[in-house]
């Protein structure tokens, strides 16, 4: 895990293995998710990966009705900013919600994760499996 | 003029924006061609222009990129200076600053600015892919977002700041089709009802349709020149005395506060600065309101409201053509249309119709000032330009 380069193709191999993973940057501290392998703040390369809790809360969402061709036939369904606890933020599919009065900005939620589908027909790339979020159980 | 020339528009052209069966990009191209080229007075396309620059998105409609060499083509100058330039929906704004910046470093006198895209031939869950490239595919179009989707975040955030209501985005929807009203260039040239707006099918909860800038194909161009040679072309002509540019972080998630649009902030500042002016002097402002929501926060953002009151400006109806500060008289990119790459091009083209005064029932009067906004993707880029009367 130490060696694995600071890429976003990194990144979705450790959701694979059910991991949200970040890069931190040993001289300034920077959490980067997803990482990157030149800190954008005091451009040093010396990064380590830290692994995220998954839990944060919910900055906005929408519910997407007319989706790509990535994921349709899944609507309609909810996509949500989550500010991490540990500090950074990231969007993903909120699971469960289809009506925007089933959440709302503020509520807690966690990270789980899905294999990869199947792309559509004449799409190779990416073969990524997603992280999603579930509404927390309390609080 | 308040402010010193940069560089000169002489003639604008422009094609109907809509739904165009037998034309592709180069078609369309060519018709908004020879619209300024016959606008402008004895301009020899062969003698006098001496570059082509063309903003376009995509490549992927037409399965055709390369396209500064066609365009140049197929306006009759095969060995000229030309290139596509790509900023997502602000490519044809790009292509306009890269020609004035051409032109006060002395290399070119006279360029073609495009912008084009042909969109209509695709299916809307293509063209929702392809548009999600201007986004971060690697993280938000992948897990989920689209282009509405993303815009839909700044909704929730901003209304939920600020107490905004649906209506409200609404609102600027019922406006824009107003001014459409009176555009025949304009793709949707009917006027709607509130009603109808608030009605229509969820894209991505809170946008409705109506929210959402429609799927177009389209082109626009602009002759421009350096100030010293406008009066050879034209009695008329516009000068741009100012411009600003800006990105952002690419993926709305990254970015401070989800309800505002700092990088449309600081283009617009760089711009009035460059112009000596501020937010109030604009007769005409000509935004980016790919959708309903960006309308509203881009009025906080250029200064013509403050910060958590631009749904305030529309409510009371002080954007409409006849009223304090119109806003997207063309009917913007909501009514007008949005051929992503042309759509910079097709607002320097209204503005050129109303500081020359060619614009018809929706004529601002008196108008001696504009100012054009155009956004890359979710607000990842920005360019402003400020024009004057000569």
């Amino acid at each position: 895990m130490e060696d694995r380069e600071f890429t976003i193709e990194s990144f979705y191999k450790f959701v694979g293995e059910r991991k949200l993973m970040g890069a931190r940057c040993r001289k300034c501290g920077n959490l980067m998710v997803p990482p990157r392998p030149v800190c954008p703040k005091c451009y040093s390369r010396d990064m380590e990966w830290v692994e995220l809790s998954g839990k944060g809360i919910v900055e906005s969402f929408t519910i997407i009705h007319v989706p790509t061709v990535l994921l349709k036939g899944r609507e309609p369904y909810t996509v949500a900013v989550v500010k991490l606890d540990e500090g950074p933020r990231i969007p993903g599919i909120v699971v469960g919600v289809q009506d925007p009065n089933r959440i709302k900005i503020g509520d807690r939620v966690e990270v789980d994760f899905e294999e990869a589908g199947e792309l559509p027909p004449g799409i190779t790339w990416p073969t990524w499996p997603r992280y999603i979020f579930v509404r927390s159980s309390h609080g | 003029m308040r402010g010193k020339p940069l560089a000169a528009i002489v003639s604008a052209g422009s094609t109907k924006f809509g739904k165009h069966e037998l034309k592709g990009a180069r078609e369309l191209f060519a018709e908004a061609f020879i619209e300024a080229v016959e606008s402008a007075r004895n301009i020899d396309p062969k003698r006098d222009i001496e570059a082509v620059i063309i903003g376009q998105m995509g490549s992927e409609y037409e399965f055709q990129a390369h396209s500064g060499s066609w365009a140049a083509e197929y306006a009759g100058l095969p060995y000229t200076h030309a290139a596509r330039v790509e900023s997502a929906c602000a490519s044809g704004s790009t292509a306009l600053r890269l020609a004035v910046s051409s032109i006060i470093a002395g290399i070119h006198d006279v360029v073609l600015v495009a912008g084009v895209e042909k969109m209509r031939n695709r299916s809307t869950s293509e063209v929702t892919l392809f548009l999600g490239e201007a986004g971060d595919f690697h993280m938000e179009i992948w897990n989920g977002l689209t282009f509405p989707g993303l815009f839909a975040l700044m909704a929730t955030a901003y209304m939920h700041k600020y107490g905004a209501k649906e209506e409200h985005l609404a609102m600027v929807a019922v406006k824009n089709h107003k001014h459409a009203s009176m555009n025949p260039k304009a793709q949707y040239p009917v006027e709607i009802t509130l009603d109808q707006a608030m009605s229509s099918r969820m894209v991505a909860w809170p946008l409705k349709l109506y929210d959402c800038s429609p799927i177009t194909d389209g082109a626009s161009t602009a002759i421009v020149t350096k100030p010293e040679l406008a009066k050879r072309f034209t009695d008329t002509p516009i000068y741009i005395t100012g411009m600003g540019h800006s990105t952002d972080y690419l993926g709305v998630y990254e970015r401070e506060d989800l309800a505002y649009l700092e990088g449309a902030h600081r283009a617009a500042g760089r711009a009035y600065k460059m112009a000596g002016i501020g937010p109030g002097d604009p007769d005409l402002v000509e935004l980016h309101d790919c959708f309903t929501i960006a309308e509203i926060i881009l009025y906080e953002a250029l200064g013509l409201a403050e910060r958590g009151k631009g749904y305030k400006l529309i409510e009371e109806g002080e954007t409409y053509y006849d009223a304090r500060i119109p806003v997207n008289v063309s009917g913007g990119l909501k009514a007008k249309g949005h051929p992503v790459g042309a759509t910079g091009v097709g607002q320097v083209y209204e503005i050129w119709l109303h500081l020359t005064d060619r614009a018809g029932k929706r004529q601002v009067k008196n108008a001696e000032m504009g100012l054009t906004h155009n956004m890359g993707g979710s607000g990842a880029s920005h360019n402003v330009f400020v024009f004057e009367r000569g």
